[in-house]
């Protein structure tokens, strides 16, 4: 399922071992992100989008 | 698991869209494989409607956006009229309108934006949380 149509032909032009390593990246990536959630940022973010930031 | 339950992990922006439909399958894993990946836990993506079109935009490829579309482990965020404000106010940060709507649209701590360019989020740097592709 690596492209959008799960295309077979351009599957099976990766390794499932070069998949693999995507994936694993993928995880790592994801940890990473997870470990640095937080409330603070959360209010953060929603305060920054209740602002006004236009030109005017 | 009805869709409800199951959680959006990731927020495509333009660029992972890009990226997934490289006719380069080196390329389009790059963001196929984490999709797979969230799909086997029982997580899905989320994409704004805004970024599946500047991508049609940029490379013309219609049967791919329409297949990421209906892709059956993710969802295309709509407009709605109360979402104004915000996609203003990241609109006044990011200056792209697709980038805001990433930001939008990645809410709560669990989602995550996927992009090929976190450098263009770093005005918000503190407030979101990003994954390079």
């Amino acid at each position: 399922m690596s492209q959008p149509e799960q295309n077979v032909d351009a599957d099976a032009e990766v390794s499932s071992e070069r998949r693999a390593e995507v994936r694993a990246t993928f995880r790592a990536k994801l940890a990473a992100a997870d470990a640095k959630r937080s409330p603070d940022r959360t209010n953060r973010r929603r305060e920054l989008l209740q602002r006004d930031h236009s030109a005017a | 698991v009805t869709e409800i339950e199951r959680p959006i992990r990731i927020v495509l922006d333009t660029t992972a869209v890009l990226i997934w439909i490289d006719p380069n399958p080196d390329r389009a894993i790059l963001v196929g494989e984490p999709v797979a990946e969230l799909a086997d836990e029982g997580a899905r993506f989320a994409v704004p409607v805004i970024c599946l079109a500047e991508a049609h935009a940029r490379v013309g490829d219609t049967k791919a956006i329409e297949r990421i579309a209906a892709h059956q482990h993710g969802v295309v965020t709509p407009l709605a009229v109360d979402d104004w404000p915000a996609l203003s106010a990241g609109r006044g940060l990011l200056d792209r309108l697709d980038l805001a709507a990433a930001f939008v649209v990645a809410d709560g701590p669990d989602a995550h934006i996927v992009t090929a360019e976190p450098e263009r989020y770093a005005a918000i740097a503190d407030e979101i949380s990003i994954i390079e592709v």
